[in-house]
């Protein structure tokens, strides 16, 4: 999992930087790594509680 | 051929359920549903969501995490895609809000798209007035005076006249508690469950009571079922908890007398069959978007200024949950049963209960459900004599947005309200005034740039000119929330519309941005109205008696 954030990260740097329109393979990862930051977070926020 | 809406919920069970309440009454014979969700959510209500939507796809998080690297994942999120997009779907609509699932309503295919989408040029846009309502007013602070199953039935398009279609059901005589929700701030610890259920067993010689609940909060179940305190009445409760799924837990709801609990997706498993509900909201509960949609359902809060808190607020001894009385809140569930039983609803006697223990009662907040003449369904407070400011702006607010949003008049009586609210009012009266000014400049100014657009020869210098008026007016605008902040709602409203503004060129976008500050006028106006018809309220009733009004 550790290596699928940082691939992501390191795509999303990229994509970041060219400021150009989207495609959809980068709307799907940007859609990956936001839900997989949301779901890390309401594991937080559940074992907080 | 059958038209098909996209729901995109991706939050928890809850809001699930009350997606499922509001496209109940839809007619499925000209309108099918699909719904994505996550499947961590979904999965356990899954035989409830599969009798409503045609199709229902589980995006599951797990899976992905298990993919061996970023291309694989890619790969598993396209085909979960494709499966959605095999179908045509006349609109897509997001209830979620969150950023993933903004990503997600623009990669599915449709022309119409509701809800927050973010499109390829990175833009994030929220194009329907009840989403900007929600977007700005529901997620941003305690100031939403709907609940969330009119705000998706107003976002869905579901004439809110449409009632469900409930079965009618034999009842059992039996009580089911859910004595817990997904955090402790929201939930009594088991000694105020003991002394309910003591109280409420004394009150009712022959109810029977079933405690449910999920594996993980079977140790507190166990702890109430077995205090000595309710030795007598072990006969008469039944301890289920973390022995039923979800399916055996909402048969038992369909069928019970009553249910009692905090504000959890148990309270909505009800409402979905109209069991009587009484519940106990605490901590960061908001029961106006929350309580169980249910004609007469009856919720309990604290009357606290801190009530609701955040989830970021700092309190380490939950001390909105002692504002709910056990004991009183025994008696009133005793007395709401026999209401709920009997032909007609009788209110009075909730209101009497209240009065002969106004000792204990005085701390909360006892509000019923009612169905009103809009087909909306709001919280009424039966304790509430006089509105404080709070209370008085979010009715004017309810008001307003109706009629401005959905041009619906809600017939509600207005409060009566203190003369502290009477004066604090007043200042508010100035501060709406001011967005009503800024507003009409706005319109002046659009008018402007419309007028200098159909000349000939647009001078440039003076579009900008103007243009720089219509940011000076939007910060203007922005800084009395400052002052006002009960009035961030109606900012904030405005400022998303705004930023939203639909047009293909220069002279439609301009067009539109007038009618916004023309929207935003007749909002003002309308407030400015209720607002003086409330303050005008106090001053006629003054005048008739020689009592001082009370503080």
């Amino acid at each position: 999992m550790k290596e699928l954030l940082s691939d992501l990260k390191t795509y999303l740097a990229q994509v970041n930087k060219t400021q150009e329109e989207l495609k959809d393979e980068d709307l799907r990862k940007m859609f990956l790594a936001s839900i997989l930051r949301e779901s890390s977070e309401e594991i937080k926020a559940s074992e907080q509680k | 051929m059958k038209k098909r809406i996209c729901i995109i919920q991706l939050t928890r069970m809850g809001d699930l359920l009350q997606t499922l309440k509001a496209i109940e009454p839809l007619d499925r014979e000209n309108i099918e549903f699909t719904l994505v969700a996550r499947k961590t959510f979904a999965q356990p209500i899954l035989f409830l969501l599969e009798k409503k939507f045609k199709d229902v796809y589980l995006f599951d998080t797990e899976e992905i995490y298990g993919q061996k690297d970023l291309e694989e994942a890619d790969k598993a999120l396209q085909s979960f895609i494709d499966q959605i997009n095999q179908n045509e779907h006349e609109i897509v609509v997001n209830l979620t809000f969150s950023e993933s699932s903004g990503y997600l309503a623009t990669l599915i295919n449709s022309k119409n798209k509701f809800g927050l989408n973010i499109s390829k040029d990175r833009k994030r846009n929220i194009t329907d007035k009840w989403s900007q309502y929600l977007y700005s007013t529901a997620l941003t602070g305690p100031h939403n005076p709907f609940n969330f199953v009119d705000i998706f039935k107003m976002i869905i398009g579901v004439p809110t006249e449409m009632n469900n279609a409930i079965e009618p059901t034999t009842r059992k005589k039996q009580i089911v508690i859910h004595p817990f929700a997904s955090r402790t701030r929201k939930y009594w610890k088991p000694t105020k469950w003991i002394e309910f259920i003591k109280h409420f067993h004394a009150q009712n010689k022959d109810s029977k009571i079933i405690i449910v609940g999920s594996k993980e909060e079977k140790e507190l179940a166990d702890v109430i079922y077995e205090s000595p305190v309710l030795l007598k009445y072990r006969n008469r409760i039944e301890n289920l908890c973390g022995e039923t799924n979800l399916e055996e837990v909402y048969n038992l709801v369909k069928e019970a007398e009553l249910f009692v609990g905090h504000d959890s997706m148990v309270g909505h498993l009800a409402s979905l069959h109209s069991t009587p509900s009484v519940t106990i909201s605490l901590g960061t509960v908001r029961p106006k978007e929350t309580f169980p949609y249910t004609h007469n359902a009856l919720v309990l809060s604290p009357k606290r200024d801190c009530f609701p808190c955040t989830s970021q607020t700092v309190c380490d001894n939950n001390i909105c949950h002692s504002d709910i009385s056990p004991k009183v809140s025994a008696l009133l569930t005793h007395r709401y049963l026999k209401n709920s039983q009997a032909e007609e609803f009788d209110y009075d006697d909730l209101n009497k209960v209240i009065h002969e223990n106004s000792f204990l009662s005085n701390s909360m907040d006892i509000c019923l459900a009612l169905g009103d003449s809009s087909g909306l369904c709001r919280l009424e407070n039966l304790a509430l004599k006089k509105f404080s400011l709070k209370e008085s702006i979010d009715l004017i607010y309810r008001i307003s947005w109706l009629y401005i949003l959905e041009e619906k008049e809600e017939n509600i009586q207005l409060p009566q309200i203190t003369t502290d609210t009477q004066k604090e009012l007043a200042t508010y009266v100035q501060g709406v005034s001011q967005v009503y000014e800024l507003a009409e400049f706005g319109k002046k100014f659009s008018k402007y740039i419309l007028e200098e657009l159909a000349t000939d020869n647009p001078d440039t210098d003076k579009l900008k000119s103007y243009s720089a008026k219509l940011d000076e007016i939007d910060k203007l605008t922005n800084a009395l929330i400052k002052p006002y902040p009960l009035l961030s709602p109606l900012v904030n409203f405005y400022s998303l519309s705004k930023a939203n503004t639909l047009g293909e060129d220069l002279v439609r976008i301009t067009m539109n941005t007038f009618f916004l500050y023309n929207d935003c006028s007749l909002m003002c106006s309308v407030f400015f109205d209720l607002a003086n018809k409330i303050l005008g309220t106090i001053e006629e009733k003054s005048n008739q008696s020689d009592v001082p009004m009370e503080n």
